[in-house]
């Protein structure tokens, strides 16, 4: 099961560049109403985007693209939350509703699901001295995903500490206790999705080719 | 650095180590006990799980004498030992028992099932873990207290210490294990054993 079966790979790349432009767009935004905010969160989203690209170009690593859009639609939506948007009386969508934050939350959570995931069963077919279970590699996902939510969340505490001895505004901003547990909470939603959806269908995989090798076994 | 975690790094057959184990364990069930006729989860679920990695070598082999290195099983009790402490030494030290639990669980894992790591792996794995609970902790105390009343902290500053605390004590952890693997490594490679051969 893959986006591949319901939209083509051509339709996909169309999309993330359609994202990119939009994400260009936001960038210019910030630069004319000199919201520093803005400028950072589009560029750095942008910049992520073209990492795909990077890695294929430098180190021959090629991801599908249906990855690629994934991460390109979770940059998008964090760019485009930033943005006051006349929707929303001018405000950004991040402070106009409740559940922007928990989305895009949730999917980069999903995001950074995926790559633990890829990770692992990459390590566990290089080398038979690690071998990672489904149950196993269900609870190593989840583990990855909150041990990532945290350093997350310190690195947006200790930017806007860093921002606030010099100066500047804030580029990240925490809202305080409740918001951060509901960050980790909607974080661990959305690796919970990855884990349940890559687990259940490594199971799957595994007990297609355990009926395989029985079919073709001689004690038949 | 050995492709393989060794089983016999983590545990000892010497009837010193296995007796002190045992004292530990049994100073754990107490501790079970009394967290279960006070309703505190927590602790049953720290003490459950320290006992469980004491109990299961012994267990796997049939053999009292075979056990956990006590200093790792005496470590792994730190959370219990220095749960209650608010200052950020103390959640250095309950951040680096964690540490020592999930390395236990790891050997216990390697020995009862098919879970296999490198030591490498391993030390990521474990300051993952200590990471990890940290932020367990945080959702599971924090939906605890907005439901059940209990106690939880009481700003966002104090929660970026307690997770600080966790980072420095993963930090800390994979040093320590890196470096105690180093050790094993150099001490196996100068008496000559047999897992010299597995070096890659």
């Amino acid at each position: 099961m893959s986006l591949g079966e319901y939209v083509s790979d051509r339709r996909q790349r169309q999309l993330v560049h359609v994202l990119q432009a939009a994400m260009g767009g936001i960038l210019l935004v910030g630069l004319f109403t000199g919201e520093y905010g803005i400028v950072v969160n589009a560029g750095v989203g942008l910049a992520v985007t073209f990492l795909p690209a990077i890695l294929e170009r430098s180190y021959r690593f090629t991801m599908g693209v249906g990855i690629v859009l994934w991460i390109t639609a979770a940059m998008f939506l964090h760019a485009l939350g930033v943005v006051p948007l006349p929707f929303f009386d001018f405000q950004s969508a991040y402070s106009s509703t409740w559940w922007w934050d928990h989305m895009t939350h949730a999917l980069s959570s999903s995001l950074v699901a995926g790559v633990a995931y890829a990770t692992v069963r990459a390590l566990d077919e290089h080398t038979e001295f690690i071998n990672m279970p489904p149950t196993f590699l269900f609870v190593f996902m989840l583990m990855f995903v909150l041990a990532f939510g945290v350093i997350w969340e310190l690195l947006e505490f200790y930017i806007s500490v860093g921002a606030e001895l010099l100066g500047t505004g804030s580029v990240l901003t925490q809202y305080g206790l409740d918001d951060t547990v509901q960050d980790l909470f909607y974080n661990s939603l959305g690796g919970i999705a990855v884990a349940i959806f890559g687990v259940t269908r490594l199971s799957g995989v595994s007990s297609q080719l355990a009926d395989r090798f029985e079919g073709a076994s001689p004690r038949r | 650095m050995i492709q393989m975690l060794p089983e016999n790094w983590f545990v000892r057959d010497t009837k010193l180590n296995a007796v002190i184990s045992w004292v530990l364990t049994g100073m754990l069930a107490v501790t079970i006990a009394v967290g279960l006729v006070n309703s505190r989860f927590d602790i049953v679920m720290l003490a459950g799980a320290a006992a469980i990695v004491a109990v299961v070598p012994p267990l796997v082999s049939r053999n009292w004498q075979q056990s956990v290195p006590w200093p790792l099983l005496l470590v792994a009790t730190f959370p219990l030992v220095f749960g209650a402490s608010g200052s950020f030494f103390g959640l250095v030290v309950v951040g680096i028992g964690i540490a020592a639990l999930a390395l236990l669980v790891v050997v216990v894992l390697q020995m009862t099932t098919t879970v296999r790591m490198t030591p490498n792996f391993a030390t990521g794995f474990v300051m993952i873990c200590t990471l990890g609970t940290a932020g367990l902790w945080a959702v599971l105390s924090a939906t605890s207290a907005r439901f059940l009343g209990s106690a939880f902290v009481e700003t966002n500053d104090q929660l970026m210490g307690v997770f600080s605390a966790a980072l420095v004590a993963s930090i800390l952890s994979g040093l320590i294990f890196r470096w105690y693997f180093r050790r094993q490594l150099e001490r196996n490679r100068s008496s000559g054993s047999p897992e010299e051969a597995q070096i890659a």
